[in-house]
């Protein structure tokens, strides 16, 4: 299983961006791309070439529902897992996110020191998803 | 990792301040009629909303229920009709109150991951 290391996050908070990357640098040992609107996550990201999107629900402009579509239509990171950090997280709209492709959901407020550890089990899961689909399609 | 997770909670406590006296004035504007109650209402729910997320993660628990409770409040007028939203304006400002407080005599040390 390819090992999780590169991570964009997207969120309009300076405070929650900034205990993201604390949580998810310093604890996980991940390399983090942080952005604080979906528009600049759809310009740097092919750049950046991450592993997965952590990304922010609410943002004003485009949100963070609008950000996930136009990143699934650029080739580059098309397939890149994407999950959405949320605090709008009622049952129903948790099945809206995981209808539209996301690969999980983090609920806000979350808890920093445990972050890392969730964010990796979900990635294992997508992996393992992901290894299912493609073993579905060879036979 | 501590010390800059402390950095951020001494900032995020002066942050919550600010953003309880923003949502507090939008609140008065709707009262008072200068701003049309929909738009009003809208605006100060997605301060509570980011309140309610924000606070909680940086341990500030408190906080984060105080703007859960007047987020869901404001969530259910957001679709109401003006006069609807006027009667339910006494319960908001009550909510609100109870935020404001929360936040103003919060302290770094009031956050569950502060660490002296």
């Amino acid at each position: 299983m390819k090992s999780l290391q590169r991570i964009t996050f997207v969120d309009d908070e300076p405070d929650i961006r900034e205990i993201v990357q604390l949580s998810l640098e310093q604890l996980g040992g991940f390399t983090m791309h942080l952005c604080e609107s979906g528009p600049q996550a759809l310009e740097t990201a092919p750049i950046f070439h991450p592993d997965l999107f952590l990304l922010d629900v609410m943002m004003p402009g485009m949100n963070g529902i609008q950000t996930f579509r136009r990143l699934k239509e650029i080739p580059e990171i098309a397939g890149t897992p994407i999950v959405f950090m949320t605090a709008k997280a009622q049952t129903h709209e948790i099945e809206r996110y995981h209808s539209l492709g996301a690969a999980g959901v983090i609920q806000k407020p979350f808890n920093p020191l445990t972050l890392p550890a969730d964010i990796q089990a979900i990635w294992a899961r997508s992996q393992c998803e992901n290894r299912c689909a493609e073993g579905a399609g060879q036979t | 990792m501590q010390d800059k997770l402390n950095q951020l909670i001494e900032k995020h406590c002066e942050t919550v301040k600010r953003s309880a006296e923003a949502l507090g004035a939008i609140l008065m504007r709707v009262e008072d009629g200068s701003m049309p109650p929909r738009a009003g209402i809208e605006e100060a729910e997605a301060l509570a909303h980011q309140l309610k997320g924000g606070s909680g993660t940086i341990g500030f628990h408190e906080i984060s229920r105080a703007a859960a409770a007047l987020d869901d409040h404001l969530k259910t007028l957001c679709a109401a009709q003006d006069t609807v939203i006027i009667a339910g304006m006494g319960k908001a400002a009550a909510l609100f109150v109870e935020l404001a407080h929360a936040a103003n005599t919060a302290r770094p040390r009031s956050s569950a991951l502060y660490a002296a």
